[in-house]
């Protein structure tokens, strides 16, 4: 598995990040250090995170160990 | 005979004053080594190279002049508008009516400029293109500097204005 890090950034400078990462590293060091370039930059007064998210195929092994119990 | 007052003017883009060791010891928290990193960079250098980059992309994409300077008024007497100890990156201009770019004394991203009170020029754009542009090289440096062991930084800005930047690594 690759690992990708994107950053959407809207019109009015809002901006969404989004990280996929590979086991092994990891999403919140990644994010924190981000963030404080972001803020070092002076582009990012603040911060505002979705939950984690289970990618679709996991999601999908899930429903099915759920079944099968 | 009629007085015309010119008043200078800075404003700090982005976020006004940024305490980096404030910033070091919050990420400290979390991870140490990355704020010895963060600790190790060189932001005023960082901020005026993407800067540059996001001045002479806005200046092509506005289709003005870029200057390196920013040129005085002899006519009406008026003084720099340059703040004390700023580094100027460039100077948007369009027949007599300049937008400055700097780095100030404090190591804060500024616009300056010498206005009239009544001041309705193109300025606001300009500055608004600058910022556009500045935020997408910053986000684009941040991407470069996170990577782990390095990456390909892509960005793409799409008709609508979104500007997407993503590291694969």
């Amino acid at each position: 598995m690759k690992s990708d890090i994107t950053i959407i950034t809207g019109t009015d400078g809002k901006m969404l990040v989004d990280i996929n990462m590979q086991i092994g590293n990891s999403c919140d060091t990644t994010a924190a250090l981000a963030l404080a370039l972001l803020r070092a930059f002076g582009v990012a007064c603040g911060a505002v995170e979705t939950p984690p998210r289970i990618p679709e195929s996991q999601q999908q092994d899930e429903r099915l160990k759920g079944s099968q119990s | 005979m009629s007085r015309h007052y010119l008043v200078l003017t800075q404003k700090t883009l982005g976020a006004s004053r940024v305490d980096m060791e404030a910033l070091a010891l919050e990420l400290a928290k979390v991870n140490p080594a990355q704020a010895a990193v963060l600790r190790s960079l060189d932001f005023v250098a960082l901020k005026k190279h993407a800067a540059k980059k996001a001045f002479d992309d806005a200046v092509r994409m506005l289709g003005i002049e870029g200057a390196a300077q920013y040129v005085n008024s002899d006519q009406w007497d008026t003084v720099s508008g340059v703040p004390e100890g700023a580094d100027v990156i460039g100077v948007f201009k369009k027949g007599s009516v300049q937008l400055g770019i700097c780095i100030d004394a404090h190591g804060s991203l500024a616009s300056f400029a010498n206005r009239y009170h009544h001041d309705n020029s193109d300025r606001a754009a300009w500055e608004e293109a600058f910022e556009t542009q500045y935020r997408n090289h910053a986000v684009a440096m941040t991407l470069s500097i996170v990577a782990p062991g390095g990456g390909t930084v892509t960005q793409e800005t799409l008709p609508d204005g979104v500007t997407v930047t993503q590291l694969r690594f």
